[in-house]
């Protein structure tokens, strides 16, 4: 089954139950509720603004209308590891309206029952854990490895303005 | 009280904000004109109805505390109607309280969804009666009488048709002459109603269809009639002279009433989502560039291949569709424009309560209320005038006993005008009050550290006006709660400069002060100046574009920490665009442009020129929204991003960061 183009990672079809699309940042692998997920691209031509902060890589043109992309290890204020630079961009709906983020490779789509989702380890994963939902346990069907998948905020990480300072802006 | 509605009810409650907006909007400057004319009869009826239609939309969502209040004003105004009471500035003071407090709640419901509870207003509902009562000593007796009157009125407004002849033009359907003296002082949308109202057996469809047919021609009941005249000649009523008036009368009014509703129909409108015209605007804005791509195309093509006969042809079809398109454009853009009486209704009321309060005299004069302008310009505007007006009353107009030391008349003015001057609106607000002082101004410049003694030297009047739209100005010796907190000016010339528009001021000490906005009449589409550095494709508005000239580095010098450059007799600062972005320049540029900043032009040097574009604005998006510099993007016809300069903002960044480096 494919969802967005992508493959289904888990059969198991509970009622309860949450789907997120995956990707690798460096080497963890992160989650996204797919829900926020307006769209998937390769990188596009990115237009760079100036005089913005430095996660913020420019705009693109998405059918019609101008989306911010911002360079989601910057944001998290991860160091950029990845060589090859074949990135995509991930498009969510957020508070602050559509945006773009970069990220190294998708992976898929998993199914994941929201019973499972455990709090984040702090500080293990390198990622602020106020921007984490908790983490999940995935199992990879065609390699039979199990992996640690990290739930993003999408919320908390783009909040609107007032709020923003607080998280964002003030790293 | 919190106040919720199933989907059903949505729709009414939808329709009841809109009314309700509507109403109140216009309220304010109705109760400040009735101050000066109390008696003014068609006044008092429009408050009362607009009260009654408040209540009555209210009444049926089950909002206590906005039906009470609407209420107990409604009764207010039926009372002065009826000069059962007499109004006085001290009435006038708690009317005006409750109509806050209405509006406010209005307010709240639009916002949260709540409206205050009825103990949070019943203090202001007890001095809502104190009017009722004060010259009201018999009250039970004085509502029956308001009620026979009222009947009374009612009955008049119903003239007898019996008393009513109508001649027909010479071709009028007997049928249709017949229904028409059987429903008088109907249109035929109305005849047609009751018509179809009537027992099936009972409804003639020969007339139906004879009606519908000239509804469609465009005909209404008026262009039948020659002449309506009473029954019976005059000289026969003789001895009822007083019944006579009375039916004269009644005609009169009838055929008042018929002119009045076809001219409601002139104006017949729908409410429109704005959301909806949003879509629209989007729309055609792609449209246009679209256009403009093809004729690009067209033009390229008929170049290559002149022989062919289908070229032609097309080019054709493109110059009418280029045509359409452009009217089109036209079309929706008046969909969105609004006349700046919608704000400037405001005003009456702010004006009286302010120079109440500071024991003013001021008079307030408007002019060009109809001059029309986009709506979402409108918008932003309100904020910005609002503060120029308080600031004219508080800081400009002197008290009334300074006016008369200075022979002044004791009562100040203020001046509010609109007007359009080719694809600009103007807006200027003028005031006779104290006007600015030159030395005030700058000594507090100095003191702020805005400028330097030896700058404040070399500056003439317009420069130095123009600093109190700098950040972090105010003259005022004392801070009032009315304007001037430290900020305000700079608020007001951001704002105005993010319209894409311009702000000058204009005083003459002791004589008054004059504030004159220039504003773009719409915001979505604008011609445009495409420039190059560094490989990355700007637009700069053309508005703001005065000249473009040859980049020559042997006329600029270096002065300080600014670059000039010499112009014929004049010198401009100069930037790169690149530095202006704090981006490294890689190439010597090869082009100048002069644009306009505010009063003063300012050189911006550019490696590439690509020529004018006509491009639709779009937003960066909340994330991006106070990027300084950049007043939007647009997508070109080959699909890439092209950010817009803000050049005002970009120059004023650039200046407040040099000045930090000093």
């Amino acid at each position: 089954m494919e969802i967005l183009g992508l493959k289904e990672q888990s059969g198991n079809y509970t009622k309860n139950e949450e789907r997120v699309i995956s990707f690798k940042l460096n080497s963890e692998i992160i989650g996204i509720d797919i829900k926020k997920i307006v769209k998937i691209t390769k990188e596009i031509d990115i237009t760079p603004v100036p005089k913005t902060k430095e996660y913020i890589l420019g705009v693109i043109n998405l059918r019609g209308n101008i989306i911010p992309v911002v360079d989601l290890k910057g944001i998290l204020n991860l160091e950029n590891e990845n060589v090859n630079n074949e990135n995509f961009i991930l498009v969510i709906d957020s508070e602050v309206g559509h945006v773009g983020l970069v990220v190294d490779k998708i992976l898929g789509a998993n199914t994941i029952d929201p019973d499972e989702i455990q709090p984040a380890p702090i500080n293990s994963i390198g990622i602020d854990s106020k921007f984490v939902t908790g983490v999940v346990v995935a199992k990879d069907i065609e390699t039979d490895t199990k992996n640690l998948l990290i739930l993003l905020d999408i919320d908390k990480l783009f909040m609107d303005k007032d709020e923003e300072k607080d998280s964002i802006d003030q790293r | 009280m919190r106040v919720e509605f199933n989907e059903d009810m949505k729709e009414i409650f939808e329709e009841f904000m809109a009314e309700a907006d509507e109403i109140l909007e216009t309220l304010d400057q109705e109760l400040v004109e009735l101050e000066d004319n109390p008696e003014d009869k068609e006044l008092l009826n429009k408050i009362f109805r607009g009260m009654h239609t408040l209540k009555g939309g209210a009444g049926f969502l089950g909002l206590t505390s906005v039906i009470d209040l609407a209420h107990k004003i409604e009764t207010i105004f039926d009372k002065l109607r009826n000069d059962e009471i007499k109004l006085d500035s001290n009435k006038m003071d708690i009317i005006l309280e409750g109509i806050d407090a209405l509006k406010n709640s209005i307010y709240s419901l639009k916002e949260q969804n709540e409206i205050p509870d009825i103990e949070e207003i019943s203090d202001l509902l007890k001095k809502l009666d104190t009017i009722l009562n004060q010259e009201n000593p018999e009250p039970s007796s004085n509502s029956t009488q308001e009620a026979t009157k009222k009947e009374a009125k009612e009955e008049n407004e119903e003239p007898k048709d019996s008393d009513i002849e109508i001649i027909f033009n010479e071709d009028v359907d007997p049928k249709i002459q017949e229904i028409i003296k059987k429903y008088p002082n109907k249109n035929f949308k109305e005849i047609l109603d009751e018509i179809i109202l009537l027992p099936p057996d009972e409804r003639d469809m020969d007339l139906i269809e004879k009606i519908d047919k000239l509804i469609a021609e465009g005909k209404d009941v008026k262009d039948l009639i020659k002449e309506i005249k009473k029954a019976q000649p005059k000289e026969e009523v003789k001895p009822q002279q007083s019944e006579k008036k009375e039916s004269q009368k009644q005609i009169q009014k009838s055929s008042k009433k018929l002119v009045k509703h076809n001219k409601k129909e002139e104006n017949e409108t729908i409410r429109v989502d704005i959301n909806r015209v949003e879509v629209l605007m989007n729309l055609v804005g792609e449209l246009v560039l679209d256009r403009n791509r093809i004729i690009k195309l067209s033009s390229t093509v008929s170049n290559t291949d002149k022989e062919s006969e289908k070229i032609e042809e097309l080019n054709e079809a493109i110059e009418g569709m280029s045509r359409s398109v452009s009217d089109l454009q036209e079309a929706v853009m008046k969909l969105r424009m609004q006349p700046v009486k919608r704000i400037f209704s405001k005003f009456p009321r702010i004006v009286r309560d302010l120079a109440r309060k500071l024991g003013k005299n001021i008079k307030l004069e408007m002019e060009g209320e109809d001059t029309e302008i986009d709506r979402s310009i409108l918008n932003k505007l309100e904020d910005p005038l609002i503060h120029l007006v308080r600031n004219s009353i508080d800081h400009g107009i002197e008290p009334p006993e300074i006016r008369k030391a200075f022979g002044k008349d004791p009562e100040g003015k203020i001046k509010l005008s609109a007007l359009q001057e080719g694809d600009r609106i103007i807006i200027s607000i003028e005031d006779d009050g104290k006007g600015l002082d030159t030395e005030i101004i700058k000594n507090k410049a100095i003191q702020k550290g805005l400028i330097t003694p030896e700058q404040a030297e070399n500056m003439d009047d317009k420069d130095i006006y123009e600093l109190i739209f700098l950040p972090g100005f105010s003259t005022a010796q004392k801070v009032s709660d009315l304007s001037g907190r430290g900020v305000g000016m700079d608020v007001v010339a951001s704002a105005v400069n993010s319209l894409r528009g311009s702000i000058e001021v204009d005083s003459q000490k002791g004589k008054g002060t004059k504030i004159t906005m220039k504003l773009p009449l719409t915001v979505a589409i604008i011609r445009t100046l495409m420039v190059g550095s560094n490989e990355r494709v700007f637009a700069i508005p053309i508005f703001s574009v005065s000249e473009i000239i040859q980049y020559d580095s042997t006329s600029i010098k270096d002065v300080g920490h600014y670059k000039s450059l010499m112009l014929r007799d004049e010198v401009f600062l100069l930037f790169d665009l690149n530095e202006l972005f704090d981006l490294k320049t890689k190439e010597e540029p090869k082009f100048i442009i002069i644009v306009n900043v505010g009063e003063k032009n300012i050189a911006i040097a550019v490696n590439e020129l690509y020529g004018e574009e006509e491009i639709v604005i779009k937003p960066l998006g909340k994330l991006l929204s106070d990027v300084k510099g950049i007043a939007g993007a647009t997508i070109t016809g080959d699909g890439r991003v092209v950010l817009i300069l803000d050049i005002n903002s970009l120059i004023s960044d650039k200046k407040s960061k040099l000045s930090q480096t000093i």
